[in-house]
């Protein structure tokens, strides 16, 4: 049996089983150990790693001390049953016998994919992952950053699953309920918007169905400066004209549309990666190993987009996007980006960036940032 | 009550359940990492901290791609420490090394099963 319940979507709690109160973690860092042990149950974590994450900034004795008193006032503050999920020893992790963490439970329930378990799935979710909790830290911040999109992507695939199953059962009023969820999490989830779009239109909802679309086109426009793409407005069109939608197909893509996109990473583990992700999708591309190789293959040939790493040696993404300015090479760059990168995205996006895409990359936001990308070329 | 560390790599769960991806990523990293672990001992060994950070950037970076959430930390942290109070490096390095010897045993179990 579980003694403690760990709730990190949503924000941190933790409740001793049976209990009708979470217990109040005093400090944020006490918070933010404990979830970080949390992920990986049963993982033994090094003190000296842990000390590092939650007080990197103020050198090696001085965290390992702070995380010495923080485990002493810890084990204080814990009542017992939550203290025996816990060991402090050389290497702290956590009982995963002991501790029902929602994150893991989530995960789970994704996996499994049937209608039910994503239900589950979607009342787990109650918001992004540590919502409220920042530490100033920045090892830590970039762990829970990445946690937190990881999640949220998991969240608005299993959202997307759901609706999608729910729609075509013709349970219509949950389908509804299920959209509306993931575009609280994502507005500008344009298959979002056209579920809605649909449902209302099969409901004989018109007027709803085209103010859905309204809201769409508003949003993409004031955000990204894009219009919807094709298949919105085919589908507006369609309920427009009141149109019955033909059985939906996936489109096919003609050899002679292909599009070329040139990567630019010195990291040749991404690379291999990148080009399998984007050759699946029948793009031709081209690889540089840096901003100098790119600028050589940019005079040879064209190309529709440009994907580039920031940090890269002989010449960064930003020098690169600089040397394409001067000869009015203008095609368009996505960059590729860590969390610590901040300054360079204000930097290029002065310098006519289209894009960023935060790592680790997702090859579905990839291919989507691509796909609006070359519309907003056209 | 037990420590265990995963020791299963789902792969293919990572990167959509698509084979064909989770094993060109598994294959480049088998091919790589060694080299691009080099880099980071060579960068130490010279006392160069500048390429140190550098060359522990771009693997972190190609570790993003997979479920190695420890090996991504370790990384992180050797870049910080390479970027400030130098004193640390010795056990930020050590722990790099496990981190991706774990990592890379993984990986090679991985490619073993589709052998």
């Amino acid at each position: 049996m579980r003694h403690v319940k760990l709730s990190l979507l949503g924000g941190f709690q933790l409740w001793i089983e049976g209990d009708s109160a979470p217990i109040s973690i005093r400090t944020r860092k006490a918070r933010a150990l404990l979830a970080y042990l949390a992920i990986n149950p049963g993982a033994p974590q090094p003190r000296e790693m842990v000390a590092d994450l939650l007080w990197g900034s103020r050198g090696q004795e001085q965290s390992r001390h702070s995380l010495r008193q923080m485990l002493v006032d810890l084990r204080k503050s814990l009542p017992s049953r939550a203290s025996a999920a816990f060991d402090d020893g050389d290497e702290l992790f956590l009982d995963a016998d002991l501790v029902d963490v929602d994150v893991l439970r989530f995960e789970k329930l994704v996996g499994v994919g049937t209608e039910s378990a994503l239900i589950d799935a979607s009342e787990l979710y109650r918001g992004e992952f540590l919502k409220g909790l920042t530490i100033r830290e920045e090892g830590f911040e970039e762990w829970a950053a990445i946690q937190r999109s990881r999640l949220t992507e998991t969240a608005i695939e299993a959202l997307s699953k759901l609706v999608a199953i729910q729609a075509e059962k013709g349970e219509r009023e949950l389908a509804i309920q299920v959209a509306l969820r993931l575009l609280a999490i994502d507005p500008l989830d344009e298959s979002a918007h056209r579920w809605l779009m649909r449902i209302y239109a099969d409901l004989g909802r018109r007027e709803a169905a085209l103010k859905q679309y309204e809201e769409c086109r508003s949003l993409l426009m004031r955000e990204l400066g894009i219009e919807p793409d094709d298949e919105t407005l085919s589908l507006h069109s369609r309920i427009r004209e009141g149109r019955r939608e033909p059985e939906r197909v996936p489109e096919k893509r003609s050899a002679s549309h292909r599009h070329s996109i040139l990567v630019v990473e010195d990291d040749p583990i991404s690379r291999s990666i990148l080009e399998k992700y984007l050759k699946g999708e029948r793009f031709d591309v081209t690889v540089a190993q840096d901003g100098a190789d790119a600028l050589e293959k940019l005079s040879e040939s064209r190309f529709d987009i440009v994907l580039s790493d920031i940090r890269m040696p002989r010449m960064s993404g930003l020098e690169l996007i600089q040397a394409m300015n001067d000869r009015e090479i203008h095609t368009p760059a996505i960059f590729l980006t860590a969390i610590t990168d901040q300054e360079f995205e204000v930097k290029s996006l002065r310098l006519g960036a289209s894009d960023f895409i935060r790592k680790p990359i997702r090859k579905d936001i990839l291919l989507l940032r691509v796909r609006n990308a070359m519309r907003n070329r056209n | 009550m037990s420590a265990v560390r995963r020791s299963s790599l789902d792969l293919v769960g990572h990167f959509g359940g698509d084979d064909e991806i989770a094993m060109t990523a598994a294959t480049a990293f088998r091919e790589h990492a060694p080299a691009m672990l080099t880099a980071l001992h060579e960068a130490l060994e010279r006392g160069d901290l500048a390429a140190l950070a550098d060359a522990a950037h771009s693997l972190k970076g190609a570790i993003s791609h997979f479920p190695a959430t420890e090996a991504y930390v370790a990384l992180g942290e050797l870049e910080r420490v390479a970027a400030g109070d130098p004193s640390g490096l010795g056990p930020a390095m050590d722990r790099v090394d496990h981190e991706i010897a774990h990592f890379s045993q993984q990986i090679l179990s991985f490619l073993a099963t589709r052998l």
